[in-house]
């Protein structure tokens, strides 16, 4: 019986080409729209690593202003000091921690033929590879004894060892940056999480990534500035790269892997009881305000998915919503106009819930159907963004989960509109339709 | 075969109530031709409605092959019309978006044959009613005489126990209407209780029995059969 | 023709005012909301940095070596570029407007008891400023050569003298009336304990700050102060050509300074075009966006009337025929159809407004979003009136050309 509701549907639309048209390009229109933004909103606000996600914390301390909370309401900075990051990193208090920043360094390529060029690199711990699992394409992450031994040491990414030493594998090869020579131990596989969770304050979130990683502790020689957010609200105590190190700027994030909620309460009483023992050498003059965020905490706390893509989900959505209210009243027209067929039915012995069937099987068909031109005018709408925000353009594009998403809008969509028509259709009494003609 | 006793029907709308039907009573055998006359407005639509079960009655009782009707679900009333009851309809009433053969599955879909026994039913009603080779035309195609005929193959095509036209040749001129007539009287000599209403008294002449309405109540009754009268007044001797 | 009459019909059956209406309403307040949205994002569009836009670049030099020295560095090659054919001049900066990042610090006016505080960009220039940048400098006067002083890293800022933009005083010195009074006036910069006053020598018109803030005041707020800056051991530099020599210097200037010291590395030039419209990228992106839904959404708006009326049209074909045969003119038949679109429109409108209002608030207090001003709400009230008239005269007139003799007919 099913199919035949579904072949009525089919002849149905093709007969009257115009009205389902209208019908089907009412709800293509509205999944288009929607799923245009949405489709955006979902590469947007991934999961950018699903299985160790509530395990993986941002780490903040509140150091600011005792007048004036570094943004409101009442939220401690974005990163943290030197000092604070470093001691934290080094007290291995959890399973997993390391401090890192951003920093800009020329890498002079063996190769006279190339250029030295300008690249962009994280200080970190070997934690970090522990943590955030980026896959390796040769060789392996540096030790926790090579953190201690400031060992000059260097994983690079996939594109830069493509660009020094053309792809080969370049584990114990030498590399030369800003004059000094470092030991390749790793090279990564591509590590395009999305958004990039870990470093959301001095990266673009869906940007390119590092070019090269470094032992945090090598910065006690190399002496490095940031390539990334600084915030102070004093100045330092003094004017020299110590007098940096020891001021209240923050410039340095700090991220512990915490596998448990008792491990978190831990860590918690751990951090708590640093910043009170701290504050006995006159430091964080603020209420204690210390915060561990999980991966999805921090990606809301952070603002990840835009204002705009948010505006723009919402206002696609009560577009749908439109279109919907307009596919309701055409097949109103539709499912009235066909008033005497439904009488026909009846008197030939269709039951009323076989009419409910016949035209719900109708409307989920023009769901499809809308769906389909939906997911058409969807990919158009995507490529115009795609011209629009070059950004976003990597990260959208329609998978068979989001098409599978929109037939299911489409239909349950469809459907919702069809019920008060479809109401309507199996109330005709038998008889109603069938004297006049 | 078909039974109504002090059957009543009343339509209200918040301002009247009208009385289609009072202490209706009208017995119908099997095998029986009975032709339906009476003015316009007397109840002989609101009667093939109910007899249909098109509607449902106010009251009394009314036993279609043995079933009181009262009181059945929608599901029951529509499957008893699927399998018992065949309409023919002054207007027609073919769908104009199928064609002949898909007009006549209408029905048969219903009932749940499989497909090999709709299509040897459905070749065989348009067969019986001379339209075998027009299967694949649509109605529009056809003459009133024509499409009347796809509407009685319809109706023949799940093999009812009783035939209901209303006004069957209404639409048709003489010639046509004839035609028709023959075609239904085929039926009835093959066994089917048919119950037609007309106002041409030629055709209802040509019926066994005729009953007649007037104000929602039979008030006359003619048949050729002197046993087939129950609880109405005396047969008498058919016109024809 | 009496409205009631027709408003009485309408609420006997008022499955069409259901569906109109509310398909009316969300539409209007979607519609005004987008719209709204849209002229801020043109108005962001419509911007203007400040500068010379069509004729500057910023391009950036990093030495790799332990013993070069970063001042050194940036002295010759500021010689080397200013000596270029099609150079108009160039200076060392931190930043540009525009460019999304930057340094921004809070001042606040000396000699005020009751001072407030104010969040400013703050731009390193030299003596060559206002010919480099292309400045319109209202008052006062560059900084003298004398005045520039190099500034690194480890360096804490305490400008003697600086320039600022006009939008920056007057929000600084609300006493005032022109911006040009702020002259000689003494602003505040550093933490409590350790401040340094700076004396305001210029003021510019225009300037933008190297980003937009929404809750934090700061577009229009800025500070220049005397300094060459280096950064670890990089530098930048901002490089006006010649009218219309723009894309020839970018083309050629990277492997020319590059050629004069190999041991550093020259970043890829990026000219003030390229930063606006990656700026403004985001607005434009976000305005293509919403004006495609409301074009969208207008369409099936009038995609759907045309779609109900032309089926009422159909069923009421033998009640417009008796009209007709009884003495409607063609004109009469029209006229129903219309006032009857009218009134739904404007139930429909009515509910919109409050709807608009709704959403309004509701992206005011969940977004960067400022309330709707009710104009607005008049030309969208408008606009869907007009639509909505425009779409039931199509089937509308169909109607009118209904016969009398329809009504004679039983089919």
């Amino acid at each position: 019986m099913t199919r035949y509701y579904f072949w009525l549907a089919a002849r149905n639309l093709k007969n009257s080409p115009w009205l389902s048209g209208l019908m089907v390009l009412a709800i293509a229109l509205g999944i288009g729209a929607f799923m245009t933004s949405y489709a955006i909103f979902h590469a947007m606000s991934g999961d950018p690593i699903p299985h160790k996600s509530h395990q993986l914390f941002s780490v903040r301390l509140d150091n600011w202003d005792p007048e004036d909370a570094y943004s409101e309401p009442n939220e401690p900075p974005t990163q943290m000091t030197y000092r604070d990051a470093r001691y934290l990193a080094e007290a291995g208090k959890a399973r997993y921690q390391t401090a890192m920043f951003r920093v800009g360094m020329a890498v002079q390529p063996g190769n006279p033929d190339i250029k030295p060029l300008l690249s962009h690199g994280r200080m970190t711990y070997s934690d970090f590879f522990a943590m955030f699992e980026p896959p390796f394409l040769y060789g392996m992450p540096w030790t926790r004894a090579e953190d201690g031994a400031r060992s000059t040491v260097v994983v690079l990414s996939r594109a830069m060892n493509e660009r020094v030493f053309g792809g080969e594998n370049s584990v114990g090869r030498q590399l030369r940056m800003d004059d000094g020579e470092y030991t390749v131990v790793g090279v990564l596989d591509t590590f395009d999480p999305l958004p990039r969770y870990y470093d959301l304050i001095n990266t673009d979130p869906f940007g390119d990534g590092d070019d090269f990683y470094l032992p945090f502790t090598l910065n006690d020689t190399l002496k490095k500035r940031p390539n990334g957010n600084n915030s102070c609200y004093i100045d330092p105590p003094e004017d020299s790269y110590q007098g940096y190190l020891d001021s209240e700027c923050v410039w340095v994030a700090l991220w512990v892997q915490l596998d448990s909620e008792a491990e978190r309460r831990d860590y918690q009483t751990f951090i708590d009881n640093y910043v009170m023992e701290q504050k006995r050498h006159g430091r964080f003059p603020r209420p204690l305000n210390n915060r561990l965020d999980d991966v999805m905490d921090w990606l809301d706390n952070q603002g990840v998915v835009d204002e705009d893509t948010r505006i723009q989900v919402g206002l696609s959505f009560a577009f749908l919503l439109v279109c919907l209210l307009n596919t309701v009243g055409l097949m109103l027209a539709r499912f009235l106009r066909r008033a005497g067929e439904v009488s026909v039915r009846r008197a030939l012995g269709a039951s009323r819930r076989q009419i409910f069937q016949q035209y719900l099987t109708e409307s989920a068909v023009l769901g499809i159907a809308g769906a389909l031109v939906g997911l058409v005018f969807a990919a158009l709408g995507l490529a115009v963004v795609r011209g629009l925000a070059p950004h976003i353009a990597a990260v959208t594009h329609l998978d068979p989960s989001l098409g599978l998403f929109a037939l299911t809008v489409s239909v349950c969509a469809a459907l919702l509109a069809g019920i008060y028509p479809t109401w309507r259709a199996c109330r005709i009494a038998p008889a109603a339709q069938l004297k006049t003609q | 075969m078909l039974s109504m006793q002090d059957l009543s029907k009343v339509y209200r709308t918040h301002l009247v109530e009208t009385h289609a039907l009072r202490e209706f009573s009208i017995h119908v055998e099997e095998g029986e031709f009975v032709a339906v006359t009476g003015p316009s407005g007397s109840g002989k639509t609101t009667f093939m409605n109910i007899a249909g079960l098109l509607e449902e009655h106010s009251g009394g009782r009314y036993q279609l092959d043995g079933v009181e009707v009262s009181g059945l679900s929608d599901r029951e009333r529509s499957a008893m019309r699927n399998e018992k009851l065949g309409f023919i309809f002054q207007g027609f009433n073919l769908i104009p978006d199928l064609n002949l053969f898909d007009n006549v599955d209408v029905p048969l879909r219903y009932r749940g044959f499989g497909a090999k026994e709709r299509k040897l039913r459905i070749e065989r009603a348009l067969e019986q009613v001379g339209l075998g080779s027009r299967a694949r035309h649509y109605p529009a195609e056809l003459s009133g005489g024509q499409q009347q005929r796809v509407a009685i193959a319809r109706a023949l095509a799940g093999e009812p126990r009783i035939l209901l036209a209303d006004e069957p040749t209404g639409n048709l001129d003489s010639a046509m209407a004839r035609a028709v007539m023959e075609i239904l009287e085929g039926i009835n000599a093959a066994g089917t209780t048919i119950i037609m209403v007309t106002h041409d008294p030629e055709l209802a002449a040509r019926a066994r029995r005729n009953v007649h309405i007037i104000d929602g109540q039979v008030t006359d009754l003619q048949s050729s059969f002197a046993d087939s009268a129950l609880g109405v007044s005396a047969p008498r001797e058919s016109a024809a | 023709m009496e409205i009631r009459p027709i408003f009485s019909t309408i609420l006997r059956n008022p499955v069409g005012l259901v569906l109109i209406g509310l398909q009316v309403a969300l539409t209007l307040a979607i519609v005004v909301n987008a719209l709204h949205i849209i002229g801020t994002r043109l108005d962001n569009m419509r911007a203007s940095a400040g500068i010379d836009e069509n004729n500057v670049l910023m391009i950036s030099s990093t030495a790799f070596s332990v013993d070069d020295k970063p001042l050194d560095i940036a002295r010759t090659d500021l010689d080397y570029l200013r000596s270029l054919p099609g150079v108009v001049n160039a200076m060392a900066v931190n930043t540009l407007p525009m460019t999304g990042s930057g340094w921004s610090t809070q001042v606040e006016a000396a000699e005020d008891p009751d001072s407030h505080d104010i969040a400013t960009a703050i731009y390193f220039a030299d003596e060559t400023l206002v010919e480099t940048l292309g400045l319109d400098l209202i008052a006062g006067r560059p900084f003298r050569a004398g005045e520039v002083t190099p500034f690194s890293m480890d360096d804490n800022l305490r400008p003697p003298v600086v320039i600022a933009s006009a939008a920056a005083v007057l929000d600084l010195f609300p006493d005032l009336e022109r911006p040009e009074d702020a002259l000689g006036r003494l602003i505040w910069n550093g933490d409590e304990n350790d401040r340094a006053a700076s004396e305001i020598i210029g003021i510019v018109d225009g300037i933008k700050a190297p980003w937009r803030g929404f809750s934090v005041k700061i577009f229009d707020h800025v500070t220049f102060v005397p300094h060459i800056p280096t950064f670890d051991k990089s530098a930048r530099y901002a490089i006006r050509s010649e009218a219309g020599q723009l894309d020839k210097l970018a083309g050629n200037v990277r492997e020319q300074l590059a050629a004069q010291n190999l041991r550093r590395v020259v970043g890829e030039p990026r000219t003030f075009p390229e930063v606006r419209e990656r700026f403004l990228r985001g607005d434009k992106s976000m305005a293509v966006m919403l004006i495609a839904v409301v074009v969208l959404l207008l369409l099936v708006n009038v995609l759907g009337i045309v779609g109900l009326v032309s089926f009422w049209v159909t069923q009421r074909t033998k009640q417009i025929g008796t009209r007709r045969a009884l003495g409607a003119t063609r004109g009469n038949i029209l006229r129903y159809f219309l006032i009857e679109n009218a009134l739904i429109t404007s139930v429909g409108v009515l509910l919109g407004a409050v709807l608009a209002m709704a959403l309004s608030n509701w992206l005011a207090s969940e977004f960067s979003v400022h309330r709707l001003p009710w104009y607005y709400l008049a030309y969208g009230a408008a606009l869907l009136n007009a639509l909505g008239l425009f779409a039931t005269c199509l089937p509308a007139l169909r109607a009118a050309g209904i016969a009398p003799a329809i009504a004679t007919r039983s089919v």
